[in-house]
């Protein structure tokens, strides 16, 4: 066809193409600052060509389609690295939550009360019959004790807190499942009717970077468009529109933190199209082990399940074989002496410490807590039962009395005194020794976790730039594309009008 | 790269956030003022500060130790020189009471100083820093040096060696020292200590005794051997003269009896006399005289009166008489010239004249002659003694005789040795003759006399012996009593003795002494020499003493003892001293060396061999007490049922032949001996009768005389000497189950209560021996038992026993040791037994310091010493506690300077310490405080930096295309 009215299609062509176009541009506009949103582009192209007048001619444009900026390998290292990255930032939060309960260059804590203990020891063996110095070895080993108490207190209470955290996180999880799966059937729907599902796309994108962000996953597209979400042991969470559920359940705690009372979360996933809560959890999958990645490196649950089962504890057995040679060799050598009562061969701690150092891991759990069967406490209350004496003060063998120093001077000996750690491996060292390398220890993990969290950081942020940079709108741009737009409607609506005033003269001529 | 708005807003962000976060870094530290807030800034050197705070830490531990131990060390530093400065004063004490030892107001006086010393040295023992007893060792909470007494029985309850049921409480008194002998008594047997009701003695009694007859006397002293004695002797003399002393002269002076001649020059000072002097050792002026020469002789010569004038005028005519002026009135000498005498002659040429009667002056006078026409001046003339020798005669000799005025010192004038004639200055009567004394001139010498002593005692020397104690043996005189001890070995005697040779000597303990009863003190007997010896519950026996008198009392210082009776006669006599005497009634209880519940004693015999746990070796049966009880002849030293084997005297399935005499129908036989036989052993042989079956003639008894034994069956024929050959054999040995119960030292004492007490603490007391060594507490058994360290002396009565604990506590060896450094400790204070006791020395309880020394002096005991030497005028017990508190000042003297190398070692320590202190301070500064200036440029820095970034951004950000778009 040809003529003025082929001039006129071509033109609307063009008008509905700039429309479309400075639509798409308006959305872009509009989702400026949309999370996960990604630029879109209206693709035009030449209307098809026909031969008239002896040789072919375009028709005009089409819109092909709506196309989106999408760099598909740029967003799995994006989700990937937000997983490392809030896993890093959780174990750094946990961390420092632990830091100041050792923080020794801030406050006073229990390596000062450690040395106040035995110092206490030295001052008794320059009156070793006084009160007053016997009242003193009594209220610094209570002081002590009580800070054994309080640092593993502040341990439990992360572990309790990461404990608490999987519930929330299992629950946040499965409703990103749900949402993933619920976007995998509108997109297969929209996209089978040959409609664009951009916005759904980047939405569901965006789901799959949180749920990164929670736990371990891999992302597959399958041809339909749907995606699958898979854990890390291979496990699916969603497939096409169905999902499964994560949830927790209490169960004895993960050793070797046997002996706490709490209950200890487990992971628990139903499996794929089961939501709700299975009715047969029986059949349903522990994956506490495995839901975090190698290590529990994975996700913000990887991060609590590491605090939990790895790190709290490893602090904590410290803290309880600290506690535990520490009280085994004062006991040892309290029980040498003799106190001024004339008795011998009492425990200046309890619980008895029964096994020599290097104790085991059950041996010494639970050694620093205030468990009241497990945990460190006084075995004496009054100032005659500190055995000061290495002879009995009462009928002893020579010549003696409450004035005998002799045991004191060895229990205040015991500060410098090498003891074998088993959470070193067996490796000696004096307890307060022990203690600042401890101390050092966490300040190590801190670091660590801080630099971690750091590069984590700068890496998201360089691909987030990337990203942004393929993906991300900018208004500038947009504006011009507007501009661009605007100015191709006005050429085509002044084509149509030059074709009205070229139909105008035509039919004038008629008249 | 294409930038979008979201990437600038981003980055924008992130440098902000970032520049924020340094801030607040730099903020923290500045506030803060420190370089590290958190392990996590800088783990490595959280480590470092936190191991050398930990160090720092224990230096400041140190550092308030040497404080106190400072405060120690000087506070035992000044006690120690004070208890020096009373141990000097003690020392001078000493030394001065020995001129002024019976003066009885400078004995108080240095009584008083002492025990003024002594409290000084208890309270210098007893300093204290706060409340700790710095000499305490161990026991820093008691007082170091401190007398408590406390009330305690020894058990067992009914000791052995105990006589109960008497009257102790006299009179007479029983008293320690007693002899006593009864049933079941050994010889020698004494009282080691009276109690109410009963007394302990020195050996077991061998049996059970119920109301037996004891009699209690005065210990004889045991008998012993001198090395020899002196003569009474005067020393300090120059017996060389001149004039020289020699044997026979005759010696006066103050002491020395009439008639005492030399007897003896020993050496050029000292010479034996033939009395005893009357006091044991005196100085005085003597007098030596050679005794005079007796001769007889005849006065003869002519009384003449010459250097006269005879011509005159008036001439002197024979037949004038001759008269002498009359003496003065009241004087005894009767004229001089007898009456009635007249000139026979007149000699002009010598101007002399002879008289018919001799003079009885010689010399010049003047004379009257023919009644006063002529009174002359002249000279009598002399006459001569005609003696038979003139040997030992001189010049100048006083002679006394018949015829010679005897109210008129005569003397020779000269001596004719041919003619045999000694004219003398007197004008004797002519012609009286009989023996002429002519006496020697005397010497004086200042000197020493001494009375006979008995030198070098052997055994107990002079320990028990006192004044006025009897003392017989060989040489010695009878009657002879002690007047003085010496020495430990010498004592010197009332008597010369007679043989200054080795013998072997016997005392009294009767003390003989000479005292003074008056009027206004009826119960007293004052002016005592000294009461030596002398001991409250000793009887005492004399002149106005009622019988059964006993001392009450003993006054050391005034020499007077206080009776128990009031006396019946006044007056100063002498009296003896002595032990009580008596006799009672009483109880002894087993003794120890019994084996007790055997099963049966039938077959056992005295004799018989034991052996078995406890029993000691050659231990026999003395007695078959009862049918289960046996007495053997040692104590054993086990207590406990055991099994005891009993053996005959000949073995087992042995025999012995002898002979023995039968007589038939008797159970006598007589044997040459029944050594080592034992009742029950069987006998066989001609006359002894055949046993019936199963049954043998045994050994019924043996006879006290040795050798007649009695036969279980009578003889059946009578032998002839020498007697017929019987067999006699033992039977076998037996074993039997019995308890021995041992004679083990009683040496638990149980008290109310043993809180307080301390292992070594010093016990005296009742039956509590004093030592030394001072009897301790060895061990507390329980809370009321200890043992002794010494066995006590009585046991068990029912009365309380009274124990002084002194010093108890902390006389402990060990030293309270203090850290100055690591692993470096020094001592804090030097224990009281080291001190003042002389204890044993501490183990060495450092790595460094002086060695430990022995230290023996006991320092408050010698003080002790000293007071009693002193009180009892002991001169040689003072010597000995001078002697001792010279070593005691070296001991303290010791102490100071180890306390001066203790304080020496907490100054360095101090030094070294707070040296280290500052480098390991600084160090710490240098890591943890924080460089201001370098984090204030930094803060500098940042803050431009965070400028720069909030302008930029603020001038990036507004950037936009819009603005231009119409």
């Amino acid at each position: 066809m040809s003529g003025i009215n082929a001039i006129f299609n071509t033109a609307s062509t063009s008008i509905v193409a700039q429309r479309v176009a400075m639509e798409v541009t308006g959305e872009n506009i509009t989702n400026a600052n949309t999370p996960g949103y990604s630029r879109q582009r209206a693709i035009m192209e030449t209307a098809p060509v026909t031969a008239t007048n002896g040789f072919p001619m375009g028709n005009g444009v089409l819109v092909k389609s709506v196309q989106r900026y999408y760099d598909a390998v740029l967003q799995k290292n994006i989700t990937d690295g937000n997983s490392l990255l809030q896993n890093n930032q959780n174990r750094l939060t946990s961390l420092q939550e632990i830091e100041p309960a050792f923080n020794e260059m801030a406050t006073s804590g229990l390596g000062k009360s450690i040395q106040d203990f035995f110092d206490s020891w030295q001052t008794l063996s320059n009156n070793a019959a006084g009160t007053a110095e016997r009242q003193t070895v009594l209220t610094r080993a209570q002081v002590m004790v009580e800070n054994f108490h309080q640092a593993n207190q502040n341990l439990r209470n992360v572990q309790i807190t990461a404990n608490r955290n999987l519930e929330g996180i299992t629950a946040d999880i499965s409703q990103k499942a749900k949402s993933i799966a619920s976007l995998n059937a509108q997109i297969v729907q929209t996209e089978l009717g040959g409609a664009s599902s951009s916005e759904l796309r980047d939405k569901r994108d965006y789901l799959a970077q949180e749920l990164a962000k929670k736990m371990g996953a891999t992302f597959t597209e399958e041809k339909d468009g749907s995606m699958t979400v898979s854990l890390p042991n291979g496990s699916s969470l969603v497939e096409r529109n169905q999902y499964a559920t994560l949830y927790t359940s209490p169960m004895p705690l993960v050793p070797p933190n046997a002996n706490n009372v709490n209950p200890s979360n487990h992971i628990l996933i139903t499996n794929v199209g089961d939501p709700p809560l299975s009715a047969k959890p029986i059949s349903d999958t522990d994956i506490t082990t495995t839901v975090g990645g190698p290590n529990n490196t994975l996700g913000e649950i990887g991060a609590m399940l590491g605090l939990r089962d790895t790190v709290v504890p490893a602090y904590l057995q410290k803290l309880d074989e600290l506690a535990y040679n520490l009280a085994y060799q004062v006991n040892a050598q309290h029980k040498q002496g003799w106190n001024l009562n004339g008795n011998t061969n009492t425990n200046f701690f309890a619980p008895a410490t029964l096994t020599a150092p290097p104790a085991s891991a059950v041996a010494v759990a639970g050694y620093s807590s205030s468990n009241s069967t497990l945990g460190i406490k006084l075995n004496i209350s009054s100032t005659n039962e500190i055995a000061a004496a290495d002879v009995n003060p009462v009928t002893g063998g020579v010549i003696t009395g409450g004035g005998n120093n002799t045991n004191a001077l060895a229990l205040a000996a015991i500060k410098d005194r090498q003891v074998s750690f088993a959470t070193s491996g067996g490796a000696s060292a004096s307890v307060i020794s022990y203690y600042n390398a401890m101390v050092s220890g966490i300040g190590v993990d801190v670091q660590a976790a801080q630099n971690a969290t750091n590069q984590g950081e700068s890496y998201v942020t360089q691909l987030n730039n990337l990203r942004e940079s393929n993906s991300g709108v900018s208004l500038d741009e947009e504006m011009t594309n507007m501009i661009k737009y605007q100015k191709a409607f006005q050429g085509a609506a002044r084509l149509i009008t030059t074709a009205t005033d070229m139909m105008d003269t035509v039919l004038a001529m008629v008249r | 790269m294409r930038v979008t708005d979201k990437m600038t807003a981003d980055s924008a962000i992130y440098n902000i956030n970032s520049g924020k976060i340094k801030l607040n870094h730099l903020n923290e530290q500045l506030t803060s003022n420190l370089n590290i807030n958190r392990p996590s800034d800088d783990p490595i050197s959280t480590r470092q500060i936190m191991d050398m705070e930990a160090q720092v830490n224990s230096n400041d531990q140190y550092v308030s130790n040497i404080k106190n131990a400072q405060t120690w060390v000087k506070v035992a530093n000044t006690s120690l020189q004070g208890m020096n400065d009373s141990i000097s004063q003690a020392k001078s004490a000493a030394a001065n009471i020995f001129a002024g030892m019976n003066d009885s107001v400078s004995v108080s006086n240095t009584l008083a100083t002492l025990q003024n010393v002594r409290q000084q040295l208890i309270d210098m023992t007893n300093v204290q820093v706060g409340d700790q007893y710095v000499f305490g060792g161990f026991d820093a909470s008691t007082p170091v040096v401190a007398s408590k007494t406390m009330t305690g029985t020894v058990d067992p309850t009914k000791p052995p060696n105990q006589i109960s049921g008497l009257n102790t409480a006299g009179p007479p008194l029983l008293v320690a020292g007693m002899s006593v002998t009864g049933p079941g008594i050994p010889a020698n047997t004494t009282i080691t200590a009276v109690n109410a009701g009963n007394v302990i003695i020195s050996n077991n009694p061998t049996e059970v005794v119920s109301s037996g007859s004891f009699a209690f006397g005065a210990a004889p002293l045991p008998a012993r051997l001198d090395t020899g004695g002196t003569l009474p002797t005067i020393t300090g003399l120059n017996t060389a003269g001149p004039p020289a002393l020699a044997v026979g002269m005759q010696i006066s002076g103050p002491g020395i009896p009439p008639n005492t001649t030399i007897t003896n020059i020993v050496n050029a000072t000292d010479i034996n006399i033939s009395n005893n002097p009357t006091a044991p050792t005196s100085p005085g002026n003597f007098t030596f005289q050679t005794p005079p020469v007796l001769q007889p002789g005849t006065i003869v010569g002519q009384p003449t009166i010459y250097g006269l004038n005879v011509t005159g005028p008036p001439a002197l005519t024979p037949g004038m008489s001759v008269t002498i002026n009359p003496p003065p009135p009241g004087t005894p000498w009767n004229g001089g010239i007898p009456a009635g005498t007249t000139i026979v002659s007149v000699n002009a040429a010598t101007n002399s004249v002879t008289l018919s009667n001799a003079p009885w002056v010689s010399g010049q006078r003047a004379f009257n002659f023919g009644g006063g026409i002529s009174i002359q001046t002249a000279n009598s003339a002399t006459a001569a003694i005609q003696v038979a020798s003139t040997a030992g005669l001189s010049v100048g000799m006083p002679v006394s005789g018949p015829g010679l005025d005897p109210n008129h010192a005569t003397t020779i004038t000269n001596i004719d040795p041919v003619a045999k004639t000694v004219t003398i200055s007197d004008f004797p009567v002519i012609g009286t003759s009989g023996t002429y004394t002519f006496t020697n001139a005397a010497t004086s010498q200042a000197g020493n006399s001494r009375q006979s002593q008995i030198q070098g005692l052997v055994g107990p020397g002079t320990a028990d012996l006192a004044v006025g104690m009897t003392v017989t043996g060989a040489g010695v005189p009878a009657n002879t009593t002690i007047t003085s001890i010496v020495n430990g070995t010498d004592v010197t005697l009332s008597n010369a003795l007679t043989a200054t040779v080795a013998a072997t000597l016997n005392f009294d303990p009767t003390i003989n002494r000479s005292g003074t009863i008056n009027l206004t003190q009826p119960n007293q007997i004052t002016g005592l020499a000294t009461t030596v010896g002398l001991a409250a519950g000793m009887s005492v026996s004399g002149a106005g003493i009622p019988v059964g008198t006993t001392i009450t009392a003993v006054n050391a210082i005034t020499g007077t003892v206080t009776l128990s009776n009031s006396v019946t006669q006044m007056g100063t006599a002498n009296f003896a001293f002595g032990k009580t005497v008596s006799t009672q009634t009483g109880n002894t209880n087993h003794p120890p060396n019994m084996i007790t519940g055997l099963p049966t004693t039938t077959n056992l015999y005295v004799g018989m061999k034991i052996s078995g746990p406890g029993i000691p070796q050659n231990t026999t049966i003395t007695a078959i007490n009862n049918a289960t009880d046996i007495t053997i002849s040692n104590v054993p030293t086990l207590t406990g049922a055991n099994n005891f084997v009993f053996e005959g005297y000949i073995n087992a399935n042995s025999s012995r032949n002898v002979m023995g005499m039968t007589t038939s129908g008797s159970t006598t036989v007589t044997l040459p001996s029944t050594a080592k036989l034992a009742i029950g052993m069987a006998v066989s042989g001609p006359g002894i009768p055949p046993p019936p079956a199963g049954m043998t003639t045994t050994i019924a008894a043996i006879a006290a005389n040795g050798t007649d034994i009695t036969l279980s069956a009578p003889a059946t024929s009578t032998s002839v000497a020498p007697g017929a050959q019987l067999t006699i054999t033992a039977g076998s040995s037996l074993v039997a189950t019995g308890n021995t119960a041992s004679a083990l030292p009683t040496m638990t004492v149980t008290l109310a209560s043993t809180a307080g007490l301390k292992t070594g603490m010093v016990v005296s007391g009742v039956g509590i021996p004093a030592g030394p060594p001072a009897t301790t507490i060895a061990s507390i058994v329980n809370g009321t038992d200890i043992t002794l360290s010494a066995p006590a002396t009585n046991a068990g009565f029912p009365a309380a026993l009274q124990l002084n604990f002194f010093t108890p506590g902390a006389f402990a060896p060990d030293d309270v040791n203090v850290n100055i450094t690591r692993s470096s400790q020094v001592a804090l204070n030097y224990s009281g037994a080291k001190l003042l006791l002389g204890g044993a020395p501490a183990a060495p309880s450092q790595a460094s310091g002086p060695p430990p020394s022995n230290l023996p002096i006991n320092i408050l005991g010698t003080i002790g010493e000293l007071i009693n030497a002193i009180q009892n005028k002991n001169s040689a017990g003072v010597q000995a506690a001078s002697s001792n508190l010279k070593a005691a000042a070296d001991q303290i003297n010791l102490a100071q300077s180890e306390y001066a190398s203790r304080a020496i070692r907490l100054d360095s320590a101090n030094t070294m310490l707070t040296n280290n202190q500052n480098t390991m301070k600084g160090i710490i500064s240098n890591k943890q405080n924080l460089d201001a200036a370098k984090a204030i440029i930094e803060l500098q820095q940042q803050t431009t930096a965070y400028q720069a970034a909030l302008q930029a951004t603020a001038k990036i950000t507004p950037l936009s295309l819009m603005d231009y778009l119409k």
